[in-house]
């Protein structure tokens, strides 16, 4: 059983690297587009079939996350529900499942879109986009940091 | 309490530094079947290499981080591990396959960065470069088979 319960968070950490560090990627590739467009270089847009292919993997950590998650809450004997370091756990990721799925998700979708439509002044086109994304990335970055540090101090563990 | 947040802040580094190895070596995966299908468009292919640039400089900071947080790690237990059987195996998994992978992967990129700049057009050249692309992909899931191996020894810690 010990065994079992390794395993499941070694794929649970598995998940959560898998999605934050596709996350951080997508961030980079946002920022290295915007970079070459306002240099006037037309070449950003040979990236934004690549930032397209990003979602999947994110997606993919994401339903491996909430399985093993899921999981562990019915294996473990610990009564996690009631504790409040693991509420606020909870509290956090859906938040930043929200954030991905309605921010990250939607602004990604337009962004692409309208870069894809306005292909020769998309600029000026993408000004509320650009603003949206610019926020969201060090908004989840930063939820994933805190979600990373709460799970592996369990403050209620240390303290008893 | 003080050396466990020593060790925590270890492991919290441990984990981030290893976000940033998995995610840049798999998005590096995809971005290189990215240039494979672009590069013969000179301008797409120019921002994916700028991009392949920056991702090599990444994992870079995450293999450095990688380092630093497990000596710190090692320090704050006093070395206890060190003479573990799984801890020794990992050391050589470590330096031997991600050593070796990392170089491999690092000079195949430089050899494709010098064809990439290198201003001739001709047709063996582009060939040559595809070739290369798609070692790069190779070599990059056998990084993640190797840390996905390495991740499994360190959490099930057999002896």
């Amino acid at each position: 059983m010990q065994l079992i319960i390794r395993g499941l968070v070694a794929v649970h950490i598995i998940g959560v690297v898998i999605m934050a560090g596709t996350t951080m990627i997508d961030y980079l590739t946002f920022r290295t587009f915007w970079k070459l467009a306002d240099h006037g270089e037309a070449r950003s847009l040979g990236l934004i079939p690549l930032m397209a292919r990003y979602g999947a993997l994110i997606r993919m950590g994401a339903v491996t996350l909430i399985l093993t998650g899921i999981a562990l809450i019915i294996l473990q004997k610990t009564d996690w529900l009631h504790q409040f370091w693991f509420k606020v756990k909870l509290g956090m990721f859906f938040l930043l499942l929200l954030n991905g799925i309605f921010v990250g998700n939607t602004q990604g979708h337009r962004f692409r879109e309208t870069v894809t439509a306005h292909a020769s002044d998309f600029t000026e086109h993408s000004v509320q986009v650009r603003k949206n994304l610019g926020l969201f990335y060090p908004v989840q970055l930063t939820l994933f940091l805190l979600l990373i540090s709460i799970s592996m101090m369990q403050p209620d563990k240390i303290k008893s | 309490m003080n050396m466990i947040s020593f060790l925590q802040t270890g492991l919290l580094l441990h984990i981030i530094g290893l976000s940033i190895l998995v995610g840049s070596t798999l998005s590096g995966y995809v971005l290189q079947r990215q240039f494979r299908k672009e590069y013969k468009d000179r301008q797409r292919g120019s921002a994916l290499m700028q991009l392949i640039t920056k991702f090599q400089s990444l994992s870079g900071i995450g293999l450095g981080l990688q380092i630093i947080s497990g000596v710190m790690m090692l320090a704050a237990t006093g070395g206890g591990y060190g003479q573990q059987l799984w801890f020794k195996i990992k050391m050589m998994l470590v330096i031997l396959i991600i050593g070796g992978t990392v170089a491999l992967n690092k000079g195949l990129q430089n050899r494709l960065r010098k064809l990439w700049f290198d201003d001739v057009v001709s047709d063996a050249k582009d060939r040559q470069m595809g070739k290369i692309a798609v070692r790069i992909s190779y070599v990059q899931l056998f990084l993640l088979t190797f840390f996905m191996i390495i991740f499994i020894l360190s959490i099930f810690r057999f002896n």
